[in-house]
């Protein structure tokens, strides 16, 4: 945890990109620091990782990030990871994905993955709602609250992303929020040292629309109700769903040990003899 | 990176020096706002426990009192727009 207020400049991509397009006091922008962080505690080369979003406010961290990245089509970016990383299965792929973009257009994408247990880190940026297309509901919008596309009020029931990628068969869920950026950068930590599926879910705010139509105030207001609404995982447990009810649990949720898909890839090649003959040099296959 | 991680020395102090050695030398100036990145958000002024910044009238974070900063790292950590440096961490 001792690593400097500068080291994410190391990371940054063409400072003429800044300050960036997000609205003042957007928690993607503490995400970013926080995995940024993340990746200079474990000393990990940008020419190592390939960084991979689909489309949202959520999906723009990559144009900041001086990784190898893709900025795909909205709710691909776990799709686009998955080929990334069984060609290049020494990158460590990490996958941006807002609550939109991974759990309704990408839901799909998200299980599969989960269920193949392919090593790739996901960030899941939730705040509830879809912020660039002006705020309409989304898989996590809690029942009751309010988007532009639910003026009286959400009739459906959100997504528990644990849930989903736990009983899809992912390796690694543990989540967190903005405010606490501390937590937050361990837990990446230990999702990008998982071997297999793993997702961090960062509670993110999104004042300027879930926070305008829910009337849950500024920034700063939505990040401290992260504070008092945050409760351990180790605490929940003494808990009653009751005393759980408008609460979120954070840390650790989920972890197995499952075989990881893209180590069992590789391992077929080799059994089948696929890599006998000497590989084609890349500039032959380029020319075809 | 090695130079940011480093630990100022607490030295076992002489009898009846113990409290004016082990405070550090204060630093005038612990933390650096880039303006130009800065979109006087509020939160690093908010989140501050020592109350280190004031708002100028544009909302604008300004290091008021510097000597009250503990390097706690709140305020760097929870700027969403890498707009602020500390200059001991
Ligand atoms: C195929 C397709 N459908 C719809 C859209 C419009 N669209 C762009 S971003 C977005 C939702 C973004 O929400 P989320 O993923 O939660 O990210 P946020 O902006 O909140 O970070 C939608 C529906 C699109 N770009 N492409
Ligand atoms: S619309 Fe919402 S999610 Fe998008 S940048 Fe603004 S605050 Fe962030
Ligand atoms: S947190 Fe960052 S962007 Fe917000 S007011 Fe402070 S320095 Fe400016
Ligand atoms: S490091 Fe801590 S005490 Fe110093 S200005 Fe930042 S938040 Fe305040």
């Amino acid at each position: 945890m001792a690593v400097a207020s500068t080291v994410v400049y190391e990371y940054l991509r063409g400072k003429k990109k800044f300050p960036h397009v997000w609205c003042p006091g957007c928690g993607i922008g503490i995400i970013m620091g926080a995995l940024l962080r993340a990746m200079a505690d474990l000393e990990i080369k940008k020419g190592d990782v390939a960084m991979i979003s689909g489309i949202g406010c959520t999906g723009r961290m990559p144009v900041y990030c001086d990784f190898h990245t893709l900025h795909t089509t909205h709710g691909r970016a776990i799709a686009f990871a998955t080929g990334i990383k069984l060609s290049k299965p020494d990158l460590k792929v990490v996958a941006i994905v807002g609550d939109g973009d991974g759990l309704a257009i990408g839901g799909n994408h998200f299980i599969h993955a989960a269920r193949r247990n392919i090593d790739i880190t996901t960030i899941l940026v939730n705040n509830k709602i879809y912020g660039m297309t002006g705020g309409q509901y989304s898989p996590t919008t809690p029942t009751g609250k309010f988007a532009t596309t639910a003026p009286y009020g959400n009739l459906e029931h959100p997504f528990d992303a644990y849930l989903l990628a736990k009983g899809a068969g992912a390796n690694f869920f543990a989540r967190s929020s903005v405010y606490h950026a501390t937590q937050l950068q361990v837990l990446i930590k230990k999702a990008l040292l998982k071997k297999g599926f793993s997702v961090v879910e960062a509670m993110s705010n999104c004042h300027t629309l879930y926070g305008r139509l829910n009337k849950e105030g500024s920034a700063v207001q939505m990040i401290n109700w992260f504070k008092d609404h945050a409760v351990n995982v180790n605490i929940a447990k003494k808990k009653t769903p009751e005393e759980l009810e408008d609460k979120f649990i954070t840390g650790v949720l989920w972890e197995d040990n499952r075989p990881e898909y893209s180590e069992q890839y590789e391992a077929l090649i080799d059994r089948l003899g696929g890599r006998k003959k000497e590989e084609k040099p890349e500039a032959e296959v380029v020319k075809q | 990176m090695a130079e940011e991680n480093q630990i100022q020395k607490v030295e076992p102090a002489e009898d009846g020096e113990e409290k004016a050695k082990k405070e550090k030398p204060k630093n005038p100036n612990p933390i650096v706002i880039f303006r130009r990145w800065c979109k006087a958000c509020g939160i690093c002024i908010n989140l501050c426990p020592k109350d280190v910044f004031d708002a100028d009238e544009d909302g604008y974070p300004v290091v008021a009192r510097p000597f009250e900063c503990t390097q706690c790292s709140i305020c760097w950590l929870h700027c969403p727009d890498f707009a602020i440096k500390s200059t001991e961490k």
